[in-house]
């Protein structure tokens, strides 16, 4: 199967809506910089797709690294310009209160009937986690696959 | 987001969300086809937006319901009603309801405007964000023409002029200088065809060198030598551009504006121009030729900052395939430039960079996506575009295609070009060949170089058959000179008058006489003596007898001086009373009985005068009647003449008679005669007898009496001799009766005649009789004459009966009936007539000729019937010549007006004539009817059958042609103007040579409805078919063509209105080394504009075979075209089969949609199926589909025994993107 690959390279900024965070960043940020922290919720990634199909499939597959100083708790979702398409709750609670939770995630996203074009899609992370704030480690990676209908 | 409908209400749908997305729909065709070549049509375009609504979780419902309810109702949708792009009149296409997270739902929307034309008036403004200069910008070219291109190096003098009367080959080219296009003829003979009109005769192959580079298409370039230099006046231009320039340097001028350029491989911009409006001279030269492929000026427009990362590439329409053998196939063709880009514009110039945009969607334009980089630098026209609109800055996105260098090509290719199908008999016709009648000047070369036209040409030459049927007016008006003679025989009155008179006069003498001798008779007297004078030489011898009742003396007398012996003897008887009566003649008639008699007897012998006289009279009284007799006869031998009379008189009580006959002999040395003359008459008056008796011997005069009945009879027979030089005999025998009102005569002559020269016979006969108004009449006249160069003889009779106006006499009737009809007045109120004449003629050693006719007529009143025939013969030294023709008519006159109300003919004409070595035959014959106003005399209606056949043949050829015609005709009755009419003809020949053959049938029908009040033709359906057949010793031809038209005008303008028609034409012809048949077969239908008359909508349907064997040449070939215009808009489908010496072939079919050309062709020599189309589709669920304008295949089930990836293009089943985050991101609690 012919696979059109096409590395996009730095990560997006975060939306720097929080301001807060340990990052070093901040808003807007972007290369290599930390990303921003969060005010509960963050985009960890958001670039545009050039759709090519109406009748094609998107899977959203994402890869993070995650660490928390107690729980792991967190929704991750994926929005299709501006729209929430699906999410995926994430619940590891341990006993104690510095648990100290981490571990990889692999979430893979179907995005059925999106029209061909360019869509802006954006992942998501919101930190449900009260006892501090949620780390996505560098070298998170997403996948956006268009897997078109003459391969369905 | 409001929705505003067109009852006025509104509907509110939500708060419009951030980002709306704006765009246009064209409807222009913009299409480029696999070969490159971009076919454009302007046409209107809608406006688009799609919008984000943010909507209450709980009025998500109602939004759809609100929604569903607006389905295909046109309303304002106002998502923004600062700009006419986010708030226009449309539909909604389609929307999507987002009700996942509450509190808010999401309402996407896509309204589509209607079509949208309107002008944009362009304020000027830079679009672009405050503060910063369009790095995008667009060249609006405007179209050079004559009064824009001022001033240019280049003559225009490619090829010679076109001219009207120039007759051109084909492959000449020509300029036309009003289009400045050059124009390659493409038949031979070529003359008179306006190449700029689409006559079908010439091929456009491209603009004239002059005006090449403002052609607006790429790949056709103003070449020269010498360097260009142009003068513009382009008004208040802003930019100029130069596309595939060839050569070292542009310069250009305008005003104070100098600035040179170096030509690079790009274009050459100029894009400051001061836009003064003054001449702007453009000037490009090199080392050598120089060229330049386009030449672009107008109005630079901005179009916003063009955003970092635009992309550039090329759309390749090479063909570059690999077959399932493996087999690869590489076709370079044309490339043109694409790009996309990206500009921010100010949100508040949407509008306006929207419009600008739109403006050129059908218009080839230079878009700049950065100045200085050639590859973002396209000529072409923009694929689509959107804006998202941001608060303040939006963003525009853009796609642009450039045009190839590909020529356009003409339908489905040179390769099976219509042009290049075989000609060679110069009969095909033109492409799109149409022979409808309203335009003539492509029917003229319609139907293989034979105008449909000629058929009704043709046709029409088949002229309207007469006949010559004046002899019917002479069965009306011929006298008769049989029946002249009649006028001297009518009973005449003057001579009955006469006999009557002399025989009372006669009577009345007698009773005197008998009263002068009753005076001697009282004497008793005897005496007897002889008295001899010497002295005058007289001897007289007397004797007398007298007694009481009788006298009777004898008398001779010799006299010698007058040398004359005279001889008397006297009887007269009278009654004793009378004797003893008073003398007093008055009282004579008073006595009765009386009677008298008093006979006498005398003869004269004079011998001086050689005369003899011999007389004897007898008169007789009674009581009842008195009568006379007297005979006399007298010999005169110097008048040579004897005449002998008798005569007799009777009074009686029936009335008055007389009876006198008298003859006379006459012999002279030149003349010789016998005259009889018998007559009687009878006379009566009212007091009876007795009475006339009375007024006679009252001695009253006798033409008192009324003559009532008359009875003559005279015979004549005369002989004249004319010293040496003629001799006649003539006979002449006329009778007459008359009583009351009873008439008969009769007359017969007969004469002989001779001369030195000639001789001559005659026969008279004639008869009438009358009956007060009415009368009846015989004529006959033979005659005979001949003379040392021929003679003549003719008999002629006329039967006649009629009846004339009341009063007349019978002289009068005679004389009407003897000299036929001369006039109105005369017309006899009921006639009836039988005339024949036979005559022969004939010159001697030169002529013969006999001639036959026949006259019948009746009529009574205003009906008239009448039959004339007329046979002749004719005999020469170079021809033998017969003919017969028979005229009938029978019509109906108008009592009142004298005019024809109705009348109807058959005449029949046949001919035939021998030569020595031709002969011919013919037959004509003719049916008319007609009916007239009696009024007026204008026509009606009338119909007419006719028919003229005829054959001929010489010792070379033999020649046979049947016409036959059907004429009908309804005329309006107000205005005498042709209502409806209808004719068939036909004509049909035959024409042998002795080596070579032609048959010819020509037919037409048509049947017209006119307009009552013009006469003009508002409906016409007609057709009209021409075969013929020829052959010779090496070839044979057949040809058929038929033509059916109908058209229907209006009533208005009597322009046509409709149309309808069919023509077809087929042909067959062979020499001994080629053959050729073919078929045109045309169906065309027209509506035209009631305004300008000219064709609006038409449908047409062409079929073109054609066989062709030239010696080891062979061709076959069939062309199909159906063809369906409409506003302007044309679409033709052509289906072209067509194999040559079996070496191959070709099969094609294509649709020409108002220039784009859709089709596929098998080429069967090639092998080759070539397709071109936007997309073709396999199956009815689409099992495969090729797009060419995406140069996508789908195929819905591939079964293929192994497909690699390297047969897949990159991203054809599936493209990744990714990222990867290069730093942790932290994410807060909240």
């Amino acid at each position: 199967m012919a696979v059109d690959t096409i590395e996009i390279g730095d990560p997006d900024p975060g939306d720097g809506g929080g301001g807060g965070g340990g990052g070093g960043g901040g808003g807007g940020g972007g290369g290599g910089g930390g990303g921003g922290g969060g005010g509960g919720t963050v985009r960890v990634f958001q670039f545009p797709f050039p759709k090519q199909q109406a009748e094609s499939l998107l899977k959203v597959l994402v890869y993070a690294s995650l660490s928390s100083p107690d729980d792991l708790q967190l929704t991750a979702f994926v929005s299709v310009d501006g729209v929430i398409r699906q999410s995926t709750p994430v619940n590891l609670i341990f006993d104690g209160t510095a648990s100290k939770a981490q571990g990889p995630i692999t979430i893979p996203f179907f995005i059925e009937g999106l029209a061909a074009g360019d869509h802006e899609i954006v992942f998501s992370v919101t930190n449900s986690e009260p006892d501090g704030p949620l780390t996505v480690r560098r070298g998170a990676y997403i996948e956006i696959v268009e897997i078109k209908s003459a391969a369905l | 987001m409001r929705v505003v409908l067109d009852d006025g209400s509104a509907i509110d749908l939500g708060v419009t969300g951030t980002t709306p997305t704006v765009g246009i729909i064209d409807y222009s065709r913009r299409v480029t086809d696999d070969f490159g070549v971009t076919t454009v049509v302007e046409r209107g375009f809608a406006r688009t937006m799609s919008v984000r609504l943010a909507v209450p979780f709980g009025l998500a419902d109602e939004v759809q319901r609100n929604l569903a309810r607006l389905r295909a109702t046109p309303a304002m949708w106002a998502a923004d009603d600062r700009f006419a792009s986010l708030a226009f009149r449309g539909f909604y296409k389609d929307f999507s309801i987002d009700v996942a997270m509450p509190p808010l739902s999401y309402c996407t929307l896509t309204v589509e405007g209607l079509a949208d034309g309107e002008a944009f008036v362009d304020p000027g403004l830079d679009p672009a964000p405050v503060g910063l200069p369009s790095t995008l910008q667009l060249i609006q070219p405007i179209d050079v023409s004559d009064a824009v291109l001022a001033a240019s190096n280049m003559v225009e003098n490619d090829y010679p002029r076109w001219g009207g009367g120039i007759t051109y080959a084909a492959g000449a080219r020509v300029i036309v200088p009003a289009t400045h296009r050059i124009y390659e003829s493409i038949v031979d003979g070529n003359v008179g065809a306006d190449p700029a009109a689409g006559g079908g005769k010439w091929l456009d192959v491209g603009p004239t060198n002059r005006w090449a580079m403002f052609d607006q298409a790429l790949g056709s370039a103003t070449t020269s030598a010498i360097g260009l230099d142009v003068t513009l006046n382009a008004g208040a231009a802003t930019a100029l551009a130069l596309l595939d320039v060839v050569g070292a340097w542009v310069r250009v001028r305008t005003g104070s504006y100098d600035r040179t350029i170096a030509v690079g491989q790009g274009a050459v911009t100029f894009l400051d121009l001061p836009g003064g409006g003054a001449p702007i001279r453009v000037t490009v030269d090199g080392n050598g030729s120089v060229s330049v492929g386009t030449l672009l000026v107008g109005r630079l427009v901005s179009l916003g900052v063009t955003e970092a990362g635009p992309t550039a590439s090329i759309t390749d329409y090479s063909r570059k395939e690999v077959d399932d053998f493996g087999e690869v196939t590489v076709v370079q063709r044309a490339w043109s430039k694409k790009m996309a880009a990206k500009a921010l514009i100010d949100t508040a110039a949407l509008d306006v960079v929207s419009n600008r945009i739109a403006a050129v969607r059908a218009r080839p334009s230079l878009w700049i996506g950065q100045s200085g980089i050639d590859c973002l630098t396209i000529y072409g026209f923009f694929k689509d575009f959107s804006i998202e609109v941001g608060e303040t800055v939006s963003k525009l996105s853009l796609s642009i295609e450039g045009l190839s260098q590909a020529a356009k090509l003409a339908p489905l290719g040179t390769a099976v070009n219509w042009g290049d199908i075989a000609d060679p008999a110069g009969t095909k016709p033109h492409d799109r060949a149409d022979v409808t009648a309203d335009n003539k000047a492509k029917d003229t070369a319609a139907v293989g170089g034979r105008p449909a036209q000629q058929i009704l040409d043709a046709a029409d030459q088949i002229a309207p058959i007469k006949i010559d049927v004046s002899a019917l007016k002479e069965a009306r008006v011929a006298s008769d000179a049989s029946l002249a003679a009649l006028r001297g025989v009518v009973a005449d009155q003057d001579a009955a008058q006469r006999l009557a008179d002399q025989a009372a006069g006669r009577l009345q003498d007698t009773i005197l006489r008998s009263v002068l001798e009753s005076t001697r008779t009282r004497d008793v007297l005897r005496d007897a003596g002889i008295v001899v004078d010497p002295a005058d030489g007289k001897v007289r011898i007397f004797a007398i007898d007298q007694l009481q009742d009788r006298t009777s003396s004898v008398e001779q007398t010799v006299d010698a001086v007058k040398s004359t012996l005279t001889q008397k003897a006297t009887v007269n008887y009278v009654n004793e009373r009378i004797a003893l009566a008073v003398l007093n003649p008055a009282q004579v008639a008073e006595l009765e009985p009386i009677i008298s008699r008093l006979t006498q007897a005398e003869s004269e012998i004079d011998g001086l005068n050689a005369q003899v006289a011999l007389r004897a009279s007898a008169a007789e009284v009674t009581t009842l009647a008195a009568r006379t007799r007297e005979v006399e006869i007298d010999v005169d031998a110097l008048q040579g003449e004897i005449a002998l009379k008798a005569s007799t008189a009777v009074v009686d009580q029936l009335g008055l008679r007389a009876s006198e006959i008298e003859q006379k002999l006459v012999a002279l040395p030149d003349t010789a005669g016998l005259v009889v003359t018998v007559g009687q008459v009878r006379g009566a008056v009212e007091a009876g007898g007795e009475g006339l008796l009375r007024t006679i011997t009252a001695g009253e005069t006798a033409a008192r009496y009324q003559v009532s009945q008359i009875a003559q009879a005279r015979q004549e027979l005369t002989t004249r001799m004319d010293d040496g030089f003629s001799a006649a005999a003539l006979a002449r025998t006329s009778l007459s009766a008359q009583i009351a009102q009873a008439n008969a005569a009769l007359v017969a002559e007969a004469e002989a005649s001779a001369t030195r020269d000639g001789a001559l016979t005659r026969r008279l006969d004639a008869q009438g009789v009358t009956l007060g108004d009415q009368v009846a009449a015989i004529g006959r006249l033979d005659q005979a004459r001949i003379d040392a160069a021929g003679g003549i003889a003719a008999s002629q009779m006329t039967i006649r009966q009629m009846i004339g106006a009341a009063g007349s006499d019978a002289d009068a009737l005679l004389r009407t009936i003897a000299a036929g009809e001369i006039d109105g007045q005369n017309r006899a109120a009921q006639l009836v007539e039988v005339t024949t004449q036979f005559t022969t003629t004939l010159l001697a050693g030169q002529q013969s000729e006999a001639i036959a006719r026949q006259a019948i007529l009746a009529r009574l009143g205003g009906s008239e019937a009448a039959i004339v025939t007329t046979s002749r013969a004719l005999a020469d030294a170079q021809k033998a010549f017969v003919s017969r023709q028979d005229a009938l008519e029978a019509q109906f006159t108008d009592a009142t007006t004298g005019l024809v109300a109705t009348r109807a003919r058959i005449v029949a004409l046949a001919t035939l004539q021998a030569e020595q070595n031709k002969v011919v035959v013919g037959r004509l014959d003719l049916m008319d009817v007609q009916l007239a106003d009696p009024a007026t005399g204008a026509p009606i209606s009338g119909a007419t059958i006719a028919a003229d056949r005829k054959a001929a043949a010489d010792a070379n050829s033999a020649r046979v042609r049947d016409i036959s015609q059907l004429r009908a005709d309804v005329f309006e009755g107000a205005n005498g103007l042709p209502a409806v009419s209808g004719r068939i003809d036909r004509e049909a020949e035959l024409s042998l040579t002795r080596d070579s053959a032609l048959g010819i049938e020509v037919t037409e029908l048509a049947v017209e409805v006119h307009d009552p009040d013009t006469g003009l033709a508002a409906a016409f359906a007609g057709m009209a078919t021409d075969r013929r057949a020829s052959v010779d010793r090496d070839n044979a031809n057949l040809a058929a063509i038929e033509r059916l038209s109908a058209t229907v005008n209006d009533p208005n303008t009597g322009l046509a209105a409709a149309y309808a028609g069919m023509t077809t034409d087929r042909e067959a012809s062979v020499t001994r080394d080629k053959a050729n048949t073919r078929a045109i077969e045309d169906l065309s239908a027209v509506i035209h504009d009631a305004s300008t008359g000219l064709p609006a909508t038409r449908a047409s349907v062409l079929l073109n075979k054609q066989a062709q064997v030239d010696g080891d040449r062979a061709l076959a070939e069939s062309l199909q075209q159906v063809t369906t215009t409409q506003n302007g808009h044309t679409t033709t489908i052509n289906l072209l089969l067509r194999t040559v010496d079996g070496q191959g072939g070709v099969a094609k079919l294509t649709i020409d949609n108002n220039g784009k050309i859709d089709g596929f062709m098998i080429d069967g020599e090639k092998h080759e199926f070539t397709i071109a189309t936007d997309r073709l589709i396999v199956g009815n669920s689409k099992i495969f589909e090729v797009d060419t304008t995406t140069g996508q295949t789908v195929v819905a089930s591939l079964k293929a025994g192994i497909v690699t990836a390297r047969e897949l293009a990159a991203s054809a089943v599936m493209q990744t993107r990714f990222r990867m985050t290069t730093a942790d991101i932290i994410v807060n609690f909240g």
